[in-house]
């Protein structure tokens, strides 16, 4: 038997596809450029819309139907990625090609992936699928209730972008990160009466793009195409002990290379480095174990959001699907808890969605053709919802039957690539801000005796329960000011008590949005067996919360 | 001699990848081709009943170009001509921008240790390899039947892995020739003699792993067991799930203790897991001999040869225990033909190796021409001996103490970097001693302590085993004892179950 990796051919298959369609020339066949353009080399790919894609999607879909599929859903990625770091053109530079068919039979899932789009493959694919599905149903009753899904015919969405980072020729991309690196230089030089020597600068920057072209389609009769764009970056110096980072506003985000000329990078080291300076001149103390009223950051509210509430509101972690990989969530009774169970404070309201511009999960169709909810996971303190895909809404139709909701999953069905399996992950979250216009800066006025960490990194449990974090920084405030800088602080928390003992949320002006999973300034977000990454947006506002645990860090 | 089937690439056809690439290029310089393939027949259960069931391969094919002037890597997971000009010319192109890659310096092709020969090890399970779908799915069956019985919920995984991989060309051996030599002329590296002494050999090898968790559907008791191997038939997967649902049923309605120093008894799923970072340390000798840092085992700057000098030599851990790797060890198993020989990191409690990481970075070659005797390495499986002491007397001669299941979310703390010290937390089986029996369930517990502490304050060594550490790219097993350690510290009680 040939192999199927070996046979293949994938712009061959473009090729006889657009042949075999009779759409040789045809508008949808979009001429792209892959690697670097330069005059000889402009080689044409396969568009995601081309019919030829559709014609691969019902291969697989007709082949598990005709093998016994009650359900089956199929999708094709077409992935890039690149990056790009100080001098070094493509530290990582690559182009994927994945398939992969989910089919269920008798509430049991199969799942089959592979690297190779042809139509042969598409039937093995199908097939196989089922058969993984079959084996596993031994009689016992699995139940599974799939909502209805509207069907979707046709439809293609794009992340709106600006500018296509894979659209910039990479020697541009390198001058730029260049350029960046001999101003944040300049500006460290600007500080040389503070001890700084030229020779000491560390600079460095690199930007990170990723584009997927992504088809769906379904036994349902839903087909739909999507072209995916995200990208970060990062910009840092330092030298003789000043130094800045502005990576937090380079996170992850669906956008493109405009993240990196759009963003005032240059202005902001010039302003860390000043407060880095000021900051400086504080006493450095040693943690008083003890609790205080702590002021955390947006980026550290961002970071504690995501890590609980948005991992213990994942439908599938919370009714023990995730139990043997990263764990579960302290919502361990979601029928009963939905409506009645209070998370934090009267004023915390956060919800997620898939649709916000820029939004690093924003996604015009989820991983089982589902146009994503807007949906408000805590309502004024109480827990209202769950981040659900088809199955996982399933799980909750009584409750929701009961609640007199409408049964439907609210899309939040991911795969990263076609050799992903879909299941839950968690969208983009947004954390409402407070009623009156305070900014961080009031809300450490506000404190007679406490602390202000900024960004705070929490390493949480496996039920989202609580945990330790570390903050970037930590002050002591006295009267409102920062007056020393606290070493080796740990914040030891609970996730119950960390949502109601808030004091005070920031008003509008200080949200800000962070960019989660990514792989130059990010957290990997891992999740499942085998492991997936998930990736999302996060927009928080400061916060100040009551009795706070600190300890030293390094005290055993 | 295998059983082949298309689930494989075989080695014939990832070496007729590098040839087509070796056709295509064009202008001076040098190729670099890696071709890495998997595939992996996995099943999920969650609720007590199967969830998911998959049968996934996918390849990657690196294929890299270098000559005096610049470095190019191409990823592509796609092997017709035209994508594989695609990548080459790409690669090229990155090359003729003057591009310095990431493992080069400007002025050049560092030295990189040389490859030792190395005898194959046959990683390879055909129980493992052979394991259908339908037996998959028949082997799960009876896994939460245990549980389902007691109104237990079981969540678990089950895989077979498969790997191949293999180098060809300059990213494997071709720049130990150049130490500061101009690069050659892709020419003169044909399809000559030379070729084989060019190549990483192929390899491919097995992985098997099965782990579950039993949990109260109320979340008031949770047990855990698991294993991997390279061979399925070294798995007992009905002896783990009853382990996990014993567990499960023994750790519900815990109660609370007060943090503090206790004397610890850690199954060896919990001291693979902590003595880890410790095994990350010996890897990287340019990180203790550094002048501008300073790492675990580093000492005073010797100010001769202007490197710090380090604790090799010295007594590091308790003197019962060494720690050590050989490739031929079939319970270790690793990559055949990497050029590894065996390492004895710590030999009875003396520090006797650093090791230095191929490819990870330039530096490091630079120092590693001072010594002869290069591990050359990059790997986390290691043999930890132990004595012969079983955990039930290791309990009988606690007068008050804690059973460790295993942890979860270790993480080193910052700036404790100088002593190892990590915190994270018992998860899935956590219990009481006291005068010499287990008492009752205890609600887990954040720890904050070094493996270097721990391994300074052993009590008694038990029979070292096989651990559960599967892998991806690279197989990290590890045999490690059951250890009774004193003075272990828990900083917080913490709710999670």
């Amino acid at each position: 038997m040939k192999h199927p990796l070996h046979t293949f051919t994938r712009r061959a298959f473009v090729r006889d596809g657009i042949r075999l369609s009779g759409m040789l020339g045809a508008a949808s066949f979009i001429p792209q450029t892959t690697w670097i353009l330069t005059p000889e080399i402009s080689e044409s790919t396969l568009s995601i819309q081309d019919p030829s894609v559709k014609a691969l999607i019902h291969k697989a879909i007709d082949a598990a139907r005709s093998a016994g599929a009650m359900y089956a859903d199929i999708r094709l990625t077409y992935t890039r990625q690149r990056v790009q770091r100080n001098r070094s053109l493509g530290i990582i530079d690559g182009e994927y090609l994945h398939a992969g068919v989910r089919a269920l039979v008798n509430g049991y899932w199969g799942f089959a992936a592979s690297s190779v789009w042809t139509a042969e493959e598409m039937v093995r694919l199908g097939q196989e699928a089922v058969h993984q599905a079959k084996v596993n149903d031994f009689g016992k009753i699995r139940d599974l209730s799939l909502p209805p899904v509207p069907k979707v015919i046709d439809g293609h969405w794009e992340t709106p972008v600006k500018i296509d980072g894979f659209s910039v020729h990479p020697l541009e991309v390198t001058d730029y990160l260049m350029a960046l690196n001999e101003q944040m230089r300049l500006e460290l030089s600007k500080f040389e009466k503070y001890g700084a020597s030229t020779g000491d600068y560390r600079v460095t920057s690199a930007v990170h793009f990723i584009t997927q072209e992504k088809a769906f389609g379904s036994t349902e009769g839903s087909y739909c195409t999507q072209r995916l764009h995200r990208s970060e970056g990062q910009a840092e110096c330092s030298g003789a002990g000043r130094g800045a980072s502005v990576g937090d506003l380079l996170t992850l985000v669906g956008k493109g290379w405009e993240l990196m000329t759009e963003t005032p990078i240059i202005d902001t080291v010039r302003q860390r480095i000043e407060e880095g300076i000021k900051l400086a001149e504080l006493p450095v103390k040693p943690v008083d174990v003890g609790r205080y009223d702590t002021v955390f950051d947006s980026r550290g509210v961002a970071n504690f959001l995501s890590g609980t509430i948005g991992a213990a509101t994942e439908i599938d972690r919370a009714l023990g699907y995730e139990a043997n990989a990263t764990g579960t969530s302290y919502l361990t009774d979601p029928a009963t808890m939905l409506d009645t169970f209070s998370i934090g404070i009267p004023q915390l309201t956060i919800s997620a969605n898939r649709s916000e511009p820029g939004g690093v999960a924003s996604t015009g169709w989820d991983d089982e053709g589902v146009k994503p909810d807007d949906v408000v996971l805590i309502e004024n303190g109480l827990l209202r919802d769950f981040q659900t895909s088809r199955e996982g809404a399933g799980w909750l139709e009584g409750a929701y039957a009961r609640a007199g909701r409408p049964f439907k999953s609210h899309g939040f069905a991911f795969a990263e690539f076609g050799t992903d399996a879909p299941m839950v992950h968690t969208g983009n979250l947004v954390m409402q801000p407070g009623s009156e216009s305070l900014s961080q800066s009031d809300l450490e006025a506000g404190i007679t005796t406490g602390m202000s960490v900024t960004g705070a990194s929490p390493q949480v449990d496996f039920q989202c329960l609580g945990g330790m974090a570390m903050g970037m920084g930590c002050f002591e405030i006295k009267e409102g000011k920062r007056v020393a800088r606290i070493a080796n602080a740990g914040i030891l928390f609970r996730t119950p008590e960390l949502w109601k003992g808030i004091l005070a949320i920031g008003g509008d002006s200080c949200s800000r949005r962070y960019g989660m999973g990514g792989l130059l300034t990010g957290r990997t977000i891992l999740k499942g067996e085998p492991e997936q990454h998930g990736y999302h947006s996060v927009t928080a506002v400061p916060m100040v919360v009551k009795d706070v645990t600190f300890i030293d860090a390094e005290r055993r | 001699m295998f059983n082949l089937d298309d689930r494989l690439i075989t080695e014939q056809r990832a070496r007729e990848i590098y040839k087509r690439l070796q056709k295509m290029q064009s202008g001076n310089g040098v190729l670099g081709v890696q071709v890495r393939a998997w595939w992996s027949g996995s099943l999920r259960w969650a609720r007590n009943r199967v969830s998911l069931a998959s049968d996934r391969r996918d390849m990657e094919i690196r294929i890299t170009r270098h000559n005096e002037i610049g470095f190019g890597a191409i990823l592509t997971n796609q092997t017709d001509d035209e994508s594989l000009t695609s990548a080459i010319r790409a690669a090229e192109r990155l090359m003729l921008g003057g591009n310095s890659g990431p493992q080069l310096t400007h002025d050049g092709i560092k030295w990189i240790p040389p490859l030792l020969p190395f005898p194959e090890t046959p990683i390879w399970s055909e129980t493992t390899y052979n394991v259908t779908a339908k037996q998959r799915a028949a082997l799960a069956q009876p896994l939460t039947v245990g549980a389902e019985e007691q109104g237990l919920l079981s969540a678990g995984f089950l895989q077979m892995y498969v790997l191949e991989q293999q180098a060809y060309g300059a990213s494997v051996s071709l720049r130990r020739d150049l130490a500061k030599q101009p690069v050659p002329d892709s020419s003169s590296y044909g399809d000559g003699a030379n070729r084989d002494a060019r190549e990483e050999g192929y390899t491919r090898y097995t992985e098997a792993q099965c782990s579950m968790t039993v949990r109260h559907p109320q979340g008031l008791g949770s047990g855990w067991a698991g294993l991997s191997s390279y061979d399925w038939s070294a798995i007992d997967a009905e002896v783990l799930a009853t382990r996990a649902l014993d567990k499960c049923v023994k750790s519900l309605n815990p109660v609370a203790i007060e943090p503090g120093r206790y004397t610890v008894i850690l199954e060896p799923q919990a001291v693979a897991q902590l003595v880890e970072p410790l095994v990350s340390a010996l890897q990287s000798r340019v990180i203790h001999e550094d002048l501008r840092r300073q790492g675990v085992f580093s000492l005073g700057v010797d100010q001769a040869i202007g490197i710090r000098r380090t604790k090799l030599g010295l007594q590091v851990i308790d003197k019962r225990i060494s720690i050590s790797h050989d490739p031929m060890d079939p319970e270790l198993g690793v990559l055949p033909k990497l050029g590894l020989t065996p390492i004895t990191w710590i030999d009875h409690g003396t520090l006797t190796t650093l090791g230095y990481d191929r490819g990870r970075s330039v530096d490091d070659y630079s120092l590693a021409q001072l010594n002869d005797n290069l591990p050359a390495l990059s790997r986390r499986s290691f043999r930890m001996t132990g004595g012969t002491t079983k955990i039930d007397e290791m309990v009988a001669t606690t007068e008050r103490g804690l059973l460790v299941t295993r942890f979860s979310n270790i993480a080193g703390i910052p700036g404790g970097g100088l002593s190892l010290l990590h915190t994270g937390l018992t998860r899935d089986g956590l219990w009481l001693i006291e005068g010499g029996v287990i008492t009752r369930a205890v609600k887990n517990m954040r720890f904050t302590d070094s493996p270097l502490f721990l391994l300074n304050q052993v009590d008694l060594l038990g029979v070292p085993v096989p651990v559960f550490r599967p892998g991806k790219y690279d197989l990290r097993p590890a045999v490690v004892p059951p250890v009774k350690a004193d003075d272990f510290a828990f900083t917080a009680t913490i709710d999670a179950v």
